[in-house]
């Protein structure tokens, strides 16, 4: 069973993991891209103030640290799907790109 | 006051034509099929690499439309990589029907026929029912298959012209030392384009699209000096082989979350902060803010590094028009967890700039099909796109096709 859990430290973000904490991928991008703008802009307002903190707490622990660290990571990279939304794109898909459903995003490993 | 006359990489290359070239062979099934005989049936090919097939008796299968066939790739008890037709010898169906798995035998879904690793036919159910079988003369057929690298190459002719190393030549040199070995894959992505093999490499071996199609992705990142041209620099054409530098705007301030990652891994639109020396291999003619190197091998193949990653691209031809895309992204292994998420941020970045890059491809084949050009003008900045034309016109050429 997978556990939304965070790092007390950042049990204020718990809300967001439903959403947006998915352990790869295909899972983030597909949250990212059948998600409102509005969605999409709340959530980058929530994490972006925090993410300082975010990366030097993750950069204490390796990729063999405990599930709720993990699951910050996690939440951390969907924050990174939403950036390129908020910062570069201003919509949630790649404006004038090609079809992303037929852009098969397989897990690396 | 008389106008200098500019500098031109064709200069170097006075066997490259500087006229227009022809639309025939992106269209013609006819060239198409000349194309499958004299360069697909005739080159070292990347099949996949080691991290597709870690463990002795790992296997993938990869089906290759060009050759039609599906190949088998093995990792063998002994260490050693096999590449197989997949092919059961008795009445040839399909061996292996999973991509991929790990077993040391190869069982027949059709009547049972057993193969092990190195492709020996190890059990026939009902032997005595045949007429003298010969189980040497069935093995598997086997194909020439190299490794450099941790890539793993094949070759259809069972007498190749020459070996991997002498066919990748000064490119493969060049890169012999880059640390691949040391990075993992962190993204891998795959799509069928309806478009020419060709057109679907030529998107990518020139930056003069960079600033119309990627003016979402990456504005005024990939751009060289003070100008808004994403202006290739250390263009090399080998025999076949070809390879070109990316500038990048080292001034330029960079958006929140890419500045964010930058002090923490270097990101695909430049070098991390205070980076390290080069990587051997890269930059190989000391451009200034310089981003990544674009190496071509031919026919279907890039490697395309940068201090930190490197992504490869497998051009697979299906038809004429009709084009199956391979990509893989990989990264030094973070040593945290922060790292972790700011290489993120590169392959995020990477993945949606190649749906933009994709965006032209369908449109283009549609556009020659049309019959409304008969010829391409290609730039300067788009001599990679002249010597790919060349090089397969005197691959044809020189096989009497």
């Amino acid at each position: 069973m997978t556990t939304r859990e965070l790092p007390q430290e950042f049990s204020d973000l718990t809300s967001w993991t439903k959403a947006w904490g998915h352990a790869d991928e295909p899972a983030r991008n597909h949250a990212r891209v059948t998600s409102d703008f509005a969605e999409i802009q709340m959530f980058y307002d929530a994490m972006m103030p925090r993410m300082d903190d975010i990366l030097s707490f993750l950069g204490k622990h390796g990729l063999d640290a405990e599930q709720r660290v993990i699951n910050l990571s996690h939440l951390a990279k969907s924050f990174i799907e939403a950036s390129v939304c908020v910062e570069l794109f201003h919509q949630p898909t790649v404006p004038d790109g090609f079809d992303y459903r037929r852009f098969k995003i397989f897990s690396p490993t | 006051m008389n106008k200098a006359e500019p500098i031109r990489i064709a200069d170097a290359y006075p066997e490259l034509s500087r006229g227009p070239i022809p639309v025939e062979p992106y269209i013609s099934a006819e060239y198409f099929e000349k194309e499958r005989e004299a360069i697909f049936k005739h080159h070292w090919l990347n099949v996949c690499r080691l991290d597709d097939v870690p463990n002795p008796g790992d296997y993938v299968v990869k089906d290759i439309a060009v050759l039609h066939t599906s190949l088998l790739i093995v990792h063998g008890q002994d260490g050693t990589m096999r590449a197989f037709h997949n092919v059961c010898q008795h009445r040839g169906n399909q061996l292996v029907s999973e991509s991929k798995g790990c077993s040391k035998f190869f069982s027949c879904g059709f009547h049972g026929w057993v193969y092990d690793a190195e492709g020996k036919l190890v059990n026939v159910p009902d032997a005595e029912e045949f007429y003298d079988l010969d189980r040497d003369s069935l093995r598997l057929k086997q194909l020439q298959c190299e490794v450099w690298n941790g890539f793993i190459f094949f070759h259809p002719q069972a007498q190749p012209d020459q070996g991997l190393v002498e066919y990748l030549g000064e490119l493969g040199e060049l890169l012999k030392d880059y640390p691949f070995e040391q990075m993992r894959r962190v993204g891998a992505w795959r799509t069928n384009v309806k478009c020419n093999w060709k057109v679907f490499i030529d998107a990518f071996q020139e930056g003069y699209h960079v600033p119309i199609v990627h003016r979402n992705s990456f504005p005024d990142v990939y751009v060289a000096g003070d100008t808004s041209s994403c202006t290739l620099g250390g263009a090399r054409l080998f025999e076949k082989h070809r390879a070109l530098s990316t500038p990048t705007a080292m001034s330029r301030n960079p958006k929140p979350t890419e500045a964010m990652v930058l002090k923490l891994s270097s990101a695909l639109t430049r070098d991390m902060d205070n980076a390290g020396s080069l990587m051997p291999g890269l930059n190989p003619t000391g451009m200034d803010e310089w981003a990544f190197d674009i190496n071509v091998f031919y026919p279907n193949f890039f490697i395309d590094p940068a201090n930190g990653w490197y992504f490869s691209y497998n051009f697979w031809p299906v038809s004429v028009n009709e084009t199956y895309w391979e990509v893989n992204l990989h990264m030094m292994a973070p040593v945290n967890l922060a790292i972790d998420v700011a290489q993120e941020y590169s392959k995020v970045l990477f993945r949606d700039a190649l749906l933009e890059d994709s965006s032209t491809l369908e449109r283009t084949q549609l556009g020659l099909e049309s019959g409304a050009i008969t010829h391409l003008t290609f730039s300067d900045q788009e001599i990679a796109c002249r010597h790919l034309n060349h090089v397969v016109e005197r691959d044809l050429r020189n096989a009497g096709a």
